[in-house]
């Protein structure tokens, strides 16, 4: 490929490089699910007031991405295909919960997060906590973040690409990864999670 | 060969999108997402056709629709998703550069106007030697 492409370089990056493995925990755990069943729990309050508390949703599939609103590429695709994969899956859907979650609560206040969320589709959750909280959830999916400076004081983020999926009786199944075959890799997952 | 075949289809179909000036780069298929809040960024796509006989390298690009625009690609490690500026984007002769969601995109800051479907605004890619392309974008939902 003929094709070259040449980066800027910031500090920012080399720290992140640093530091986000020992955030993740080792990262390649992604590649697979848990060998132990996992039952995240979390309770979130959206702005306006709806909760989201994962201990009440059994029976029901929730889709859950850890995102962040100045994000322009991966989080609104991500969530464009929440929508399309709600679409598909018709009344079912019914049946579903599809939750964004900020990584970046500094900026993303509940009001925003649920604002955004709202773009795509009014019954996605849009969910902002605080940092030490927001920790402790994404700890549960094996989930990571980060949010510092470049060189040149705008802000930078780095977290999971991955959509995580809990199944109907609250387990955690293996993370949908965050690549072009996406949207059918969601679909499958959230339609298998249905029929179990 | 998957650019050769690009450029003939260009050339047939989508004659009206192109923006076909000195250096001969042609911009197909660009488009950008909705963005209803000028506070925060949007994202912008496109085919980058290098049809000429030398390498085009885009150093800098403006968009009227933005105070800033920069070319900026997703990059996923460890599971780790991430965006980094491109600096400088070459194009060999023949080539194509694709703009996509989950890839390079132009970011689009400090909007002037809310991005709304249906809409298009212009783009210059400023080309190293001095050239420019200009490119029209219609911003529609993915």
């Amino acid at each position: 490929m003929a094709l070259r492409r040449s980066v800027v370089p910031t500090r920012f990056w080399l720290l992140a490089a640093l530091t986000l493995p020992a955030l993740v925990g080792g990262c390649s755990r992604e590649t697979g699910p848990p060998a132990e069943p996992v039952r995240p729990a979390f309770r979130l309050e959206e702005y306006g007031g709806r909760v989201l508390d994962l201990s009440h949703e059994r029976g029901r599939v929730v889709v859950v991405f850890f995102g962040y609103t100045n994000c322009p590429d991966v989080c609104p695709t991500t969530l464009a295909d929440f929508l399309s994969v709600k679409r598909r899956l018709g009344p079912r859907a019914d049946a579903v919960r599809f939750a964004f979650v900020t990584v970046d609560p500094g900026r993303d206040s509940p009001d925003v997060a649920r604002h955004y969320a709202a773009q795509f589709d009014s019954t996605f959750f849009g969910l902002s906590s605080d940092s030490v909280t927001l920790a402790g959830i994404q700890r549960q999916f094996r989930a990571a973040s980060w949010v510092g400076t470049d060189s040149t004081g705008a802000v930078v983020v780095a977290h999971s690409a991955s959509t995580f999926v809990v199944a109907k009786d609250g387990t955690l199944l293996p993370p949908v990864r965050g690549d072009f075959t996406r949207i059918e890799s969601l679909y499958q997952a959230v339609d298998g999670a249905l029929r179990h | 060969m998957r650019c050769v075949t690009s450029v003939a289809l260009l050339a047939v179909m989508a004659a009206p999108a192109l923006a076909q000036q000195e250096p001969r780069l042609w911009v197909d298929g660009a488009w950008a997402r909705p963005q209803a809040d000028v506070a925060r960024p949007s994202a912008a796509y496109a085919r980058l056709v290098n049809h000429g006989s030398d390498t085009i390298v885009i150093r800098r690009i403006g968009c009227s629709t933005a105070g800033r625009a920069e070319i900026h690609e997703t990059v996923t490690e460890n599971g780790m998703v991430r965006m980094r500026q491109v600096a400088r984007l070459s194009v060999a002769p023949g080539d194509t550069a694709s703009l996509r969601p989950g890839g390079m995109h132009v970011m689009l800051m400090a909007l002037r106007t809310p991005l709304v479907a249906g809409q298009t605004f212009t783009c210059t890619l400023f080309v190293r030697g001095g050239g420019h392309v200009d490119a029209e974008f219609t911003v529609r939902a993915p």
